[in-house]
């Protein structure tokens, strides 16, 4: 740093000596970037920035209030405490249920983004079609037709008490695994699509590298593919975890009140109770929560080293 | 010959209907600098591969020091190789990097970390160590590459076009950097290029290849003297080469006529004593004179009229268009002791018969 200083300030000594204008037409283009911001951050001021605001303002209402008469502002710090209090149980389930969710989308994803990224030679396109075909459907039909499939009178059910995996009055709706497994499903391509992409840049002549210095399959994997790939598995775990710590559907759809997440609680207390101070601490927390959550996880992952 | 040498026996490899080795035998002798030189194609890295062990032979056999290691995976192989980009991790550190096999190989870390201090200052990088393979410019990935390859102490190291990525200085320094290195650690080098001055420079043996089969296998000089084809003859720097017919044979010469121009030259010359064929001299072993009177007895000669001269520092490259129309080169040095020739003039072309050789057309 010392060494660099001197060669700087020369460096800013002759720039002062010769002030290099720059020609007109350079001038004019400086605004470029900033105008191409601007629509984006004008959308991001509005829909997010203004929202967030409002909901945080929302959540320090005062509880005594309701949409009827109308709620005063009063810095009402006790609604996070209310909040916690009525529902952390939903609140640490959503993460419990979230973290699951994101470990078994990892263990089901790697291999399937491995396999299409490595071994899928002209299936490649294919295969990824097959990935992101479900969105051509709702999530939200593609969530009730799981109903369907885990219903009481449905072929899995069926299927497990016949193999007697399944007591006679077993079920598979309102359990935690039709949850978890709705999950998983809805937010495996997400998992797969970043893996995805990182194993697909993978020079596979590092691994011809690794293989000519004494390390077989296994130790080639741990020393040289997995650590290229783990900016996918990070960016796959964000995008899996986030979403599915906050979602309801799956929740309301194939869970029963012993399943309940805290997306449920928000909804219900926002659109059913009508109790917007708790409902917004609530979103304040899990967003709080989650940011926290990412940070602390993406520090530690040391991703910047890698990309 | 030891017991240590590698030993290629009518290898083949076929890729689908293509076959890149074409019932390949080779022996390289331990601890000597080989070049596999060839056209791209011509199946010298598929060779290379496997003996790496990256690719399986479809028949034949590979052996090394007497053992069998045609089906030995490659990473319980004696064998390194360098490869053609370098293939770092780039995750590692340079030091990582050159330990990366040494640790695998379950040498203890204080060993190792010494290891591989002393590599990077025989590859001139002491001190890089701590940086990443991103951070160094291609010449210093290139010694970074070579370091993780030789740290290892293999029997055989590989090197797939290592310097093809390098500018042509860079380049120059390499080849007599690997040369001092090889001569240092004393492993067997096998050395995959298509640049048959770099083969030339740096080798003890070069094998040239085409269409998955050798060539010609020599000491640099000899080939360069007397090639065995017309193929090797125009990879291994430049010939001229012209159509003639054998003659007749007398005192151990064989004389041939070439386009009218009855010629001779000693019978150890050639390659082919009979029927149509190829007389060849290199450029650099022709001379110019003012007309056939002034030709040296002793010396073949043949009339033409320079067509177009060259200035290239060390010599002048003369076109010489000869009597049947096709044109001679001529390489005269800039020695000061001739006047140059202009284009248009009337000249001999002459050389001494023993400078010639006759390969099959």
């Amino acid at each position: 740093m010392a060494a660099l200083l001197p060669t700087a300030s020369a460096g800013g000594a002759v720039s002062a000596e010769v002030p290099v204008e720059p020609p007109a037409g350079m001038r004019r283009r400086r605004w470029i970037p900033y105008a191409l911001l601007a629509p984006g951050m004008l959308w991001l001021a509005v829909f997010f920035v203004y929202p967030v605001v409002q909901l945080f303002m929302a959540s320090l209402w005062n509880p005594a209030g309701s949409i009827e008469t109308g709620y005063v502002f009063d810095w009402s710090w006790s609604n996070y405490a209310d909040a916690w209090e009525m529902f952390h149980v939903q609140f640490l389930r959503s993460l419990w249920y979230a973290l699951i969710t994101t470990v078994i989308c990892l263990a089901l994803g790697y291999p399937l983004a491995y396999a299409i990224a490595i071994k899928g030679g002209r299936w490649k396109n294919l295969m990824l079609v097959g990935v992101i075909a479900p969105f051509f459907t709702s999530y939200l039909v593609r969530t009730y037709s799981w109903k369907a499939i885990l219903s009481d009178s449905g072929p899995v059910v069926d299927f497990l008490k016949w193999a007697h995996l399944l007591g006679p009055d077993g079920r598979l709706l309102a359990t935690e695994f039709a949850v978890i497994a709705g999950l998983v499903y809805n937010f495996l391509p997400f998992m797969v699509l970043p893996l995805y992409a990182s194993l697909d840049k993978l020079d596979v002549r590092l691994l011809e590298a690794a293989r000519d210095l004494y390390h077989g399959p296994v130790r080639s994997f741990l020393r040289v593919t997995l650590p290229l790939s783990l900016p996918g598995v990070v960016a796959g775990t964000l995008l899996t975890f986030i979403p599915s710590a906050g979602d309801y559907v799956n929740a309301n759809l194939l869970g029963g009140p012993n399943t309940q997440m805290i997306g449920s609680v928000i909804q219900s207390r926002f659109l059913v109770v009508n109790d917007y101070p708790i409902a917004s601490a609530l979103s304040v927390m899990l967003m709080v929560t989650i940011l926290v959550l990412v940070t602390v996880y993406v520090s530690t992952a040391g991703t910047d080293e890698v990309v | 010959m030891s017991d240590q040498d590698l030993r290629i026996e009518n290898v083949t490899k076929t890729f689908g209907g293509f076959t890149a080795v074409d019932d390949l035998t080779l022996t390289i002798p331990d601890g000597s600098f080989f070049a596999l030189l060839g056209a791209s194609g011509c199946g010298k890295t598929t060779t290379l591969r496997m003996v790496a062990g990256l690719e399986e032979p479809t028949a034949g056999r590979i052996t090394l020091g007497g053992t069998d290691i045609t089906r030995t995976r490659p990473y319980k192989r004696p064998v390194n190789t360098v490869f053609q980009s370098y293939a770092l991790f780039p995750h590692l550190s340079v030091a990582d990097n050159v330990a990366f096999g040494l640790r695998r190989k379950g040498v203890g870390r204080k060993d190792a970390d010494r290891k591989v201090a002393e590599m990077l200052d025989l590859v001139q990088l002491g001190g890089y160590g701590p940086r990443r393979p991103a951070q160094l410019s291609g010449g210093q990935q290139q010694r970074v590459a070579l370091a993780r390859a030789l740290v290892n102490s293999p029997e055989v190291l590989l090197l797939d076009e290592p310097l093809g990525a390098l500018d042509l200085k860079l380049r120059r320094q390499m080849q007599i950097e690997l040369k001092r290195i090889q001569t240092e650690v004393g492993i067997t080098f096998v050395h995959v290029t298509h640049d048959q001055e770099e083969a030339m420079t740096m080798a003890d043996t070069v094998a040239v290849m085409q269409a998955g089969r050798i060539e010609q296998l020599g000491a640099p000089a000899e080939m360069y003297e007397f090639p065995a084809s017309a193929f090797v003859a125009n990879f291994l720097g430049q010939s001229n080469l012209i159509p003639a017919e054998v003659t007749g044979h007398a005192d151990g010469d064989v004389t041939v006529d070439a386009h009218g121009n009855r010629l001779a030259l000693p019978a150890a010359r050639c390659r082919v004593t009979s029927g149509s064929a190829l007389l060849g001299v290199r450029p650099e072993k022709l001379h110019l004179c003012d007309g056939l009177d002034a030709v040296p007895s002793g010396h073949a000669a043949v009339r033409g009229v320079i067509t177009d001269t060259s200035f290239t520092g060390v010599s002048t490259q003369y076109l010489v268009r000869a009597p049947w129309g096709s044109e001679l080169t001529v390489f005269v040095p800039n020695s000061g002791l001739a006047s140059p020739a202009a284009p248009g003039a009337e000249v001999a072309v002459h050389w001494l018969p023993a400078h010639s050789f006759l390969v099959g057309s």
